[in-house]
Parts: C-alpha cells; structure tokens; sequence
C-alpha cells in the first residue's frame, strides 16, 4: 500500500520524466526560444552596445562573449553606427584583464580604430550596463543604439536599456531557436528560457522597467 | 534520427539484460519502475530546493555586503550532480 506521501513524489517523478523526454526530443523549446526571442531591427544608430558575457580562466573571452563581439564588430563594418562599445568587468580571480579590455583588442586587431571604441569594465550586471553605458553614451548627445546580446537575453536588456532613455535597435549575436537540435542543446535552451523568464519578472517586481 | 538510434541501443541492452535475467527475478525488475519514478521526483525536489535556497543566499549576500555575487553561480553542473546524490541517499533511507 503506498502512502499519499509517495503517490505525490511518484507522481512529480513521472510529470518530470515526461518533462524531461518532451524538451529533449521534441522541438517544443525552439518553439518557446522563438516565442521569447525578440526579432531582430538591425538600423543604423549612433552606437553598438555589446554586452558582456564573461572571461575563461586565463583572460580569453567565453564562447558567447566572442560571439556578441564578432556580432558587433561586423555591425559596425556595416557602417550601421560610428561607435561601439564593449562592456565586460575582469574575472574575480584576475583583476588585470578585463572583458571589454580583451574585447577592445580583439577589434582593433581586426582594424576597428581605437578612437571607435568605448569600454564599460564594472557592470556586473544587465542592470548596471543599462545604467553605465546609458550616462556614458548621453554624456556625448547619443541616444539610438544597437543592442547586441544572445536572442533570449535580448528581451530583458531592451526594456531595460530602453528605461535609461536610449532608444534600442535589437541585433542578436544568435538565433538559439533554430540551432538548438540535439536533446543536449535543447534542454540548455529551455533552461535558459526558464531562466530568462524568472530574470525578466525579477526585474519587473524590482521596478527596473 | 540520432534520438531514435540512441533510444534503439537503451532499449535493447535493457531488452537483453531482462532476458538474461532469471525469470522468477524479472517481477522485481518490473517493480523497480515505480521508484525509478519515486527517485526522480525526490531529485525534482532536491534541485529546485537547492536552487531556491542558493538563490536566496545570493540575494542576502548582496543586500548585506558588498560583496557582488551572480546568480549564475547555481547554474553549475556540481549542483545537478549533489542534488541526485541527495535523492539516492534520502530515498534509499526513506524505504528502508
């Protein structure tokens, strides 16, 4: 005879196994990545803003950093904006190197002018970006920016981006929807909707736009 | 396709290890399902109780230090790891 105890875990174990088998094998969380992501407005403007995404251990830039930089950089060989700005604190652990800075070489290297370039180093937030690029960028009369961040993460910095004033043209370094095939990359995906939905009603609760 | 080949080789080696089994074994190995299921509901616990948890950790370290510390810090496969380890332990303890 099973307890009502275990007929509840038994139950949530089974919801989950379903769970589990329906996110991995099915395309039910490209389906919800496309819903999340917001689709792209790419404009000319008066600056590019990519945000950061973290150091590996030893200062090279994270996957996803490189992505948005290459992203952002390739915005501006378009000649969509005059400017870009790279933003990206250093690793707790190396306070020498910082994102942005990396970042910074990385597009020189690739012939952007330094005089192009401006670095944000302390925001260890979306929040914090929002607020630190925003006065950096008003300060010199700019306003229309291109905002250059992974498609679900997209959602959040726009509004939140948009409530410091600037008005934000959406460039995704990614579209995850539609890359996201094997079980592994799918339940990353919608681990990261789950995760960006419980981000974007924090900011909401907590006034950030 | 990949996922059909990957579920095609665990059903037959389950398949071939049922039928090696000797068969008055075999009504254990169909009882065994149920708490497979029982296990992955005290692991569904255990996750999203570490997680709440280290979240709220998080929240009080920022509001009462200055020290910044991101939430992504539980995104860490060492948590998935503990959390299953918790749920083997504590079922295994709970039907004893």
């Amino acid at each position: 005879m099973t307890s009502p105890w275990e007929r509840i875990i038994r139950g949530l174990g089974i919801l989950m196994a379903a769970a589990f088998l329906i996110v991995a094998l099915t395309p039910v969380s490209n389906l919800a990545g496309k819903t999340f992501a917001i689709i792209p407005d790419r404009k000319p403007a008066d600056a590019i803003v990519v945000l950061a995404a973290g150091l590996m251990n030893g200062g090279s830039l994270q996957d996803e950093s490189l992505r948005r930089a290459i992203a952002g950089i390739d915005l501006y060989k378009q000649e969509l904006a005059p400017l870009i700005v790279f933003s990206g604190p250093p690793r707790r652990d190396d306070l020498q190197r910082t994102e942005a800075e990396q970042r910074s070489i990385l597009a020189q290297n690739m012939g952007i002018p330094v005089e192009a370039i401006l670095k944000e180093e302390t925001s260890n937030t979306t929040r914090d970006e929002a607020v630190r690029i925003s006065r950096l960028l008003m300060h010199r009369g700019l306003r229309k920016i291109l905002l250059v961040t992974d498609s679900l993460h997209l959602r959040r910095a726009k509004l939140v981006f948009e409530s410091t004033g600037l008005e934000v043209f959406p460039a995704a370094s990614d579209d995850s929807s539609v890359s996201a095939v094997s079980p592994k990359d799918r339940l990353f995906l919608a681990s990261r909707v789950i995760e960006e939905s419980a981000a974007l009603a924090y900011y909401r609760l907590a006034g950030y736009f | 396709m990949d996922n059909i080949f990957i579920l095609l080789i665990v059903a037959m080696t389950s398949s071939f290890t049922y039928l090696a089994t000797q068969h008055n074994n075999r009504a254990r190995i169909r009882q065994a399902i149920g708490p497979l299921f029982e296990y992955a509901g005290m692991f569904t616990l255990f996750f999203a109780a570490n997680i709440a948890f280290g979240v709220l950790i998080i929240f009080v370290i920022r509001t009462f230090t200055t020290r910044f510390m991101a939430l992504y810090t539980v995104e860490n496969v060492l948590l998935l790891i503990l959390s299953a380890a918790q749920a083997f332990v504590f079922h295994r303890a709970w039907k004893r």
